[in-house]
């Protein structure tokens, strides 16, 4: 059973619309003991980052989803936001993120004097840094769709599983021991979304 | 793979029913909701933006269950608007699954609506949408499916949205909606240059031509009723989707890609009309390209003046005729049926009384007008023939080496297969002259990057090597040492003829026309199919390289032709789609490959041809040492 964690931010249905039509076990819950028993861990997540970690922290699930990841090795998935909560804090708000990845969440700058419009809206193509079950199947055509402004920096290179350009290159999917993060929605990113999806719920299916 | 703007079909419901509007009247059944947003997502269109013109008529909010059942067939991202006056209201249709939602005539009532529901869910899922027709000078919002107006200024009102707070504007021109005219690029320019924010340009768009003006007046993405939905000239309802190739052609006609005009302030030299899809081009302070100073250095060298030229010519035909003299003939040269070669023949056979033997590399993709050429050329000059047929199947395991290479130059097989045969006839008529149809006049410009050595025969067995596997029995070959012997023992040397004589493309092709019966067909090298293939598929598609642009660019720096025809050119398509994809068909067919296996070798990322053995660095030596090799 995959769990898509609800605290009230971000687009449940359609990740779950998207994970059901991979064929995978899934729901959309706030309960802690479904999120003790799931085996996989979705993170999602729209809106302003400190709205969403305050929402997050309210709904007293952190430390069912701390247990469950550090304890019993269950993967987990944060998408969007989502994948920035697992940073140590961004650059949109003040409060700290979860800091379960050594990264921070910064907004694009550019230099240039034609600097492309944000928030990055669109589809771009993703290139995979580091081989990973994540992007099975993924190595050289892959599109997602991103809406954001704020984009995660590592700190570790290796944590870099993979990367876009948009006025410049940067990290669209980090990945470290069975936590992992993609910028991009895979759940509005038809075939290429749902593969990555898939590779998540049943890795080597 | 590249970034294109998205494409956003947009669909109008009316009391659960599809339609399309004209000018936002005379709603027209377009068939089932349901089934239409699957069709698109079917085809896998970057976005769908789903407009309820029913709801604020009907004076009632958003049908929450059909947004529900439209949301659960898209698996791209979804905007929808209608009636959505309250946040509440766009709480639930976000809830069920929907990425934006749009506000119109309420946002316009109460633009307080667009804060605070940029507040609670972020900017990027608040669209709001701005009808607009012309108006003293400008234009003016109007509300309620443009049946009122509301005295605002367009240009203002997307000012005031995006402070507060709006992710992105869809800007419908009323006055174009339905009409598959055109964008209004003036209203898009001056919206788009006037916010922060994307815009996404709607109203008047019938080809992806279209689709690419609005982008290059400053759209973000762009989107499109009745060009999607309707079919041909009678507007049968069908539900159509550019591919992404033609997208991406049509996109790359009108301007450089937006990563590249991103990581180059300048995109385009200002004289001629090179750009950025050659990765090594510079721009000096005035914009103008290495390419061009690099003609106005080497112009005193090889441009002469006439009478430089004609001296010059009189000591090649000196020597040329002294070398001919008790030998059947004077020259090689080679014909391919294209206007360089056959120009050539015509100048050395008729006007200069030369005895030339032709060479043609017959490498199976000759067209049809391509051998009418040759045949036409031969009797009415009366010039010998010699033909080399490279055995096909093993030319088609060489060339599709190439291909499965992924590298930028896959004619390489058929220029060595040339060039060896040329300096092979030669050798062995005793011909110490071969005239060739390459030129500074018009073909001076031609970046690195865009091709190899094609004299490179380590790299070109290395590549078979690799992806071939079929040995090269009959395919002519020429390495260094046989090089080395033709030119300093034989003493064979090869000139660029045309540099000797006046070349003016245009008169030389009404010339032949006139005097050979002459054909022409088309693209530059289009003789070939293969070749056309390459220039008008692979090269744009795959490499992002667009090879009218170095020959365009060539004429203009000769003065040829002027850069603005050149940059008309340019926005033309190489070809009509329907042609391309045949062509495609055709070469897929040729070689004998499904359709699965060619597009996986299509789509291979591109690979330098220096990942492969080569003889690069020797013949950049050679060519530094001896100026040419």
């Amino acid at each position: 059973m995959i769990a898509v964690v609800n605290y009230g931010v971000g687009n449940l249905g359609s990740v779950l619309n998207m994970l059901r039509r991979v064929g995978a076990d899934a729901c959309v819950t706030q309960d802690p003991d479904r999120i003790a028993t799931a085996d996989r861990l979705i993170l999602p997540g729209v809106g302003a980052f400190d709205h969403a970690i305050t929402r997050l922290r309210a709904s007293g699930l952190i430390p069912h989803i701390e247990s469950r990841v550090r304890e019993h090795g269950v993967p987990l998935l944060g998408i969007c936001l989502g994948m920035q909560l697992l940073t140590r804090g961004s650059e949109e708000g003040s409060q700290p993120g979860l800091g379960w990845i050594p990264a921070d969440t910064v907004r694009f700058r550019f230099d240039g004097p034609t600097p492309p419009r944000l928030p990055h809206m669109g589809w771009g193509d993703v290139r995979v840094r580091r081989p990973d079950p994540l992007f099975a199947g993924l190595e050289s055509d892959a599109r997602f769709y991103f809406v954001h402004s704020y984009h995660v920096r590592c700190d570790v290179a290796t944590h870099i599983l993979a990367e876009c350009d948009y006025g410049t290159t940067f990290t669209v999917a980090f990945g470290d021991g069975v936590v992992r993060g993609v910028q991009f929605h895979p759940e509005r990113s038809h075939r290429f979304g749902m593969r990555l999806l898939a590779n998540f719920a049943m890795p080597g299916a | 793979m590249t970034i294109i703007p998205r494409v956003i079909p947009c669909l109008l419901l009316d009391g659960g029913r599809l339609v399309k509007t004209r000018r936002f009247t005379a709603p027209r059944y377009v068939g089932d909701p349901i089934n239409t947003v699957k069709l698109f997502n079917d085809k896998e269109v970057d976005e769908l933006a789903v407009l309820d013109i029913a709801a604020t008529r009907e004076n009632r909010g958003p049908d929450l269950g059909l947004i529900e059942q439209i949301s659960s067939q898209c698996f791209m991202p979804l905007c929808v608007g209608g009636g959505i006056g309250e946040i509440r209201q766009a709480m639930d249709i976000l809830g069920v699954g929907v990425e934006k939602v749009l506000l119109n005539t309420h946002a316009c009532a109460r633009p307080g609506l667009v804060g605070d529901l940029a507040a609670r869910v972020g900017s990027s899922s608040v669209v709001v949408g701005i009808d607009t027709r012309p108006a003293r000078g400008g234009w003016e919002v109007v509300v309620h499916n443009a049946s009122r107006g509301t005295g605002r200024d367009a240009v203002a009102w997307a000012r005031e949205v995006a402070d507060r707070g709006a992710g992105e504007i869809l800007l419908t021109a009323v006055h174009r909606d339905g009409t598959m005219e055109g964008y209004d690029l003036e209203l898009i320019h001056a919206v788009a240059s006037s916010v922060p924010v994307p815009v996404v340009a709607c109203g008047g768009a019938g080809t992806t031509a279209h689709l690419a003006q609005a982008v290059q007046a400053g759209a973000a993405a762009v989107a499109a009723g009745s060009m999607f939905v309707f079919h041909g000239r009678h507007r049968a309802v069908l539900v159509n989707v550019p591919s992404r190739d033609r997208l991406i052609e049509a996109f790359r006609a009108g301007a450089p890609s937006a990563r590249e005009a991103a990581r180059h302030p300048r995109t385009i030299c200002t004289r001629c009309v090179m750009d950025v899809s050659d990765p090594d081009i510079e721009f000096d302070a005035a914009g103008v390209c290495n390419h061009c100073r690099a003609y106005d250095t080497r112009r005193a060298r090889l441009i002469w003046s006439p009478e430089e030229r004609r001296r010059r010519l009189d000591d090649l035909l000196a020597a040329v005729r002294a070398a001919g003299r008790g030998r059947d003939y004077d020259c090689v040269i080679g014909l391919s049926g294209g206007v360089d070669s056959t120009y050539g023949a015509w100048v050395i056979r008729h006007e200069l009384g030369l005895r030339p033997l032709a060479v043609h590399f017959d490498n199976g993709w000759d067209s049809e007008t391509a051998v009418h050429n040759i045949e036409q050329t031969l009797s009415r000059l009366d010039i010998d023939l010699y033909t080399h047929v490279v055995d096909w199947e093993e030319f088609r395991d060489l060339q599709l080496s190439f291909l499965r290479a992924s590298v930028i130059n896959v004619e390489i097989p058929t220029d060595h297969g040339i060039i060896a045969l040329l300096y092979e006839a030669a050798a062995r008529h005793g011909i110490r002259y071969i005239l060739t149809g390459q030129n500074e006049a018009t073909e001076s410009i031609l970046p690195a990057a865009w091709v190899y050595h094609n004299k490179d025969l380590r790299h070109l067995r290395a590549v078979h090597r690799r992806f071939g596997s079929r040995p090269l029995r009959t395919m002519p070959q020429l390495s260094l040492l046989r090089y080395a012997w033709y030119t300093r023992v034989r003493r064979i040397r090869s000139i660029p003829f045309l540099n000797y004589v006046p070349y003016h493309k245009a008169q030389a092709k009404e010339l032949l026309s006139r005097e050979l019966g002459w054909k022409d067909y088309g693209g530059k090298h289009h003789e070939s199919l293969f070749t056309a293939f390459y220039q008008a598929y692979l090269l744009p598609v795959k490499f992002g390289v667009d090879k009218r642009r170095a020959h365009l660019a060539s004429l203009i720096v000769a003065g040829q032709l002027s850069r603005s025809d050149g940059l008309a050119e340019l926005a033309t398509p190489i070809a009509p789609p329907e042609e391309i994809a045949a062509l495609v068909e055709f070469v897929r067919r040729k070689f004998g490959v499904s359709d699965e296996e060619f597009r996986t070798i299509l789509d291979r990322p591109r690979v330098p041809h220096t990942a492969f053995p080569n003889n690069e660095a020797l013949f950049r030596l050679l060519f530094r040492l001896r100026g040419l090799v």
